[in-house]
């Protein structure tokens, strides 16, 4: 499809825990425009007829789904799939990107969970959860999720013990007003270990050692009142 | 089982009180006179803090002055949830743990871990890494412990009281040098090209410190998740072979590594148990994984008619999920679970004037289970 491309003002939202919209957490843009969300956003930014009307995936698992549009919709819903096949995405887009007819996308989370691998089976993966929805700091539950479930967020080779990674479950709300179940796993790419935090690991590390091995097993314990130490 | 109000022990009276959410294990230990030990620590799933701590407040103890030693049996994450916060609350206790955890190639692996706190998930070299911090900051060591060393000895002669001591009986001299060479496989693989990440959870328990506590007459055996290898110089077999064993035997045992058969060693209970002792163990679940197994339990009846498990041996599921998820997790073929069954605890008090084998009152809570009516 030759269709004109019209300019659209973007904000790019600093996420916070709190933050109902799409970035809540998730902070990786390309995940996004692999999701469902990018994938409606997108076609914000390519349609050229503002009175179509778009509608967000069915499906529970958005992320992985390739978008379906409305049955008098085909154009757009090829142009859709075109976009999530070939996963070309023209300009930088927020997620919270805002089309001057149209509210932004937003999206609601029921609950939201940091996950961290502990392991990694033939055709599933289980994992610990911590619900930052209700601000625990340990995990609260434990979930076993079939790799079919992730083939499209993460390199399935990838997946190891210790991984980290925040799935979050709620109500997309689209511009037109529709409400959409959805549901979204993006593995965190920490930064890299440095040279420097590393060295400077091995220096803490030796100078605690070294104070440790100073006569600990000598060291008089506090004072015990009435007591004596044999 | 019926869960009584808890009160405080008895002047005389010997405490010992195991609590087991299922991932985790904590002990806390009276010896008499207001004198009180803490073995390993873990998060009652409750109240949201450890459960030594959240215990000691119930029953209107001073941590700060009561407590006079902590020990960390080991790092792993379910006996070290919340250990830096009791240390930093017991400020007359002296702290113990083995030796290899304040050796630099451990503390090297714990400050790689801790040394940039991206993710809301904390792995136990973190707790280590705050405790040991801790005692710094108060210019304390730790009792380093190792096989046959005692941790701490008290002499009540003078108050008339009853003396008492706590012995530790592993790591052996060989665990602690196999683990002092295979630590540094925990740093991450490819350093410096390879993403952050948590620790993954550990598959041994090769630096796990099984403690004998003697209280005048009344003797206990902690077992930690000290394994057996079948090796000489290692786990149980090591400890049974020590050339000074204890003396005596213990009418209370804490089931050695969640009563799985890696944990278990027929010497155990034909040399440092009477008969039928009483047994309590931590039920644990991890990934789908529980412990202790069914023929774990059939094998622990068989040893002991007094065998009790602080809590149900398997998480139940998850309740009153919103709507959204649980069709989320219907459609996916997702399944979950609580990661641990609630706090539960086995509470065993008995006279020291007691003598010979020591009766043991018990009192548990609702959690609590016995696993002759598991």
């Amino acid at each position: 499809m030759n269709r004109p491309q019209r300019a659209i003002e973007y904000s790019i939202d600093e996420a916070t825990p709190n933050d109902t919209s799409i970035d809540v957490s998730f902070g990786d843009l390309k995940a996004f425009m692999n999701s469902a969300v990018g994938r409606v956003a997108q076609l914000e930014v390519n349609r050229f007829d503002p009175a179509k009307n778009i509608q967000a995936p069915a499906s529970a698992n958005g992320a992985a789904s390739i978008m379906s549009a409305p049955s008098e919709d085909n154009d757009i819903g090829e142009e859709l799939e075109a976009v999530a096949r070939n996963k070309q995405f023209f300009v930088p887009i927020s997620m919270n990107a805002k089309s001057p007819k149209s509210r932004p996308t937003t999206f609601s989370p029921e609950k939201e969970w940091e996950g961290y691998i502990v392991t990694v089976d033939r055709d599933h993966m289980i994992a610990n959860l911590i619900d930052l929805t209700a601000r625990e700091s340990r995990p609260s539950s434990t979930v076993e999720i079939p790799f079919k479930e992730l083939e499209t967020v993460v390199d399935i080779k990838r997946l190891r013990p210790g991984m980290i990674f925040r799935w979050a479950v709620g109500y997309l709300r689209m511009p037109g007003g529709t409400k959409k179940r959805y549901s979204n796993i993006v593995f965190r790419d920490l930064p890299q270990w440095t040279k420097r935090e590393l060295a400077e690991a091995k220096k803490q590390a030796a100078e605690m050692a070294k104070y440790f091995a100073g006569a600990g097993d000598e060291s008089e314990p506090p004072s015990v009142s009435g007591l004596r130490r044999d | 089982m019926n869960q009584n109000p808890l009160q405080c022990p008895a002047s005389d009276e010997i405490e010992i009180t195991v609590f087991g959410p299922g991932f985790g294990e904590s002990i806390v230990i009276h010896a008499g006179n207001n004198e009180w030990v803490v073995v390993d620590s873990c998060i009652d799933s409750r109240v949201g803090r450890p459960a030594a701590l959240a215990y000691l407040a119930e029953i209107n103890v001073d941590p700060s002055t009561a407590v006079k030693l902590v020990v960390a049996t080991h790092w792993h994450d379910d006996h070290i949830g919340g250990m830096s916060e009791l240390v930093s609350e017991c400020t007359s206790a002296r702290f113990a743990c083995s030796v290899a955890l304040t050796r630099s190639e451990f503390l090297e692996v714990a400050r790689v871990y801790t040394s940039r706190p991206l993710i809301v998930a904390s792995a136990g070299p973190t707790e280590i890494s705050q405790t040991l911090a801790t005692l710094r900051a108060r210019r304390q060591r730790p009792t380093r412990a190792i096989a046959d060393r005692p941790l701490i000895r008290m002499s009540r002669a003078v108050t008339g009281g009853l003396d008492w001591e706590v012995t530790a009986l592993s790591p052996s001299d060989g665990e602690v040098q196999r683990f002092l060479a295979s630590i540094a496989s925990l740093l991450p693989p490819g350093i410096p090209a390879t993403t952050k990440s948590r620790l993954p959870n550990p598959e041994q328990n090769d630096l796990s410190v099984a403690t004998w506590i003697k209280i005048g007459e009344i003797q206990i055996l902690l077992g930690a998740d000290l394994e057996e290898h079948g090796v000489a110089d290692r786990g149980w077999t090591a400890v049974l072979a020590s050339s000074t064993p204890p003396s005596g035997q213990a009418s209370l045992f804490k089931i050695a590594h969640h009563g799985s058969a890696n944990g278990h060693h027929d010497g155990i209970w034909s040399n440092m148990l009477i008969k039928s002792p009483m047994a309590v163990l931590t039920p644990w679940t991890l990934g789908g994984h529980d412990l202790p197994l069914p023929d774990d339990v059939q094998r622990i009846r068989n040893l002991t008619p007094n065998a009790y498990s602080t809590s149900r041996l398997k998480a139940p599921a998850l309740q009153a999920l919103p709507q959204a998820v649980t069709k989320t997790l219907r459609e996916g073929n997702i399944k979950i679970r609580q990661s641990e069954p609630p706090t539960g605890y086995i509470r065993l008090r008995t006279r020291a004037s007691s003598q010979g084998p020591s009766v043991w009152n018990l009192t548990a809570s609702d959690d609590a289970i016995r696993l002759s009516s598991s």
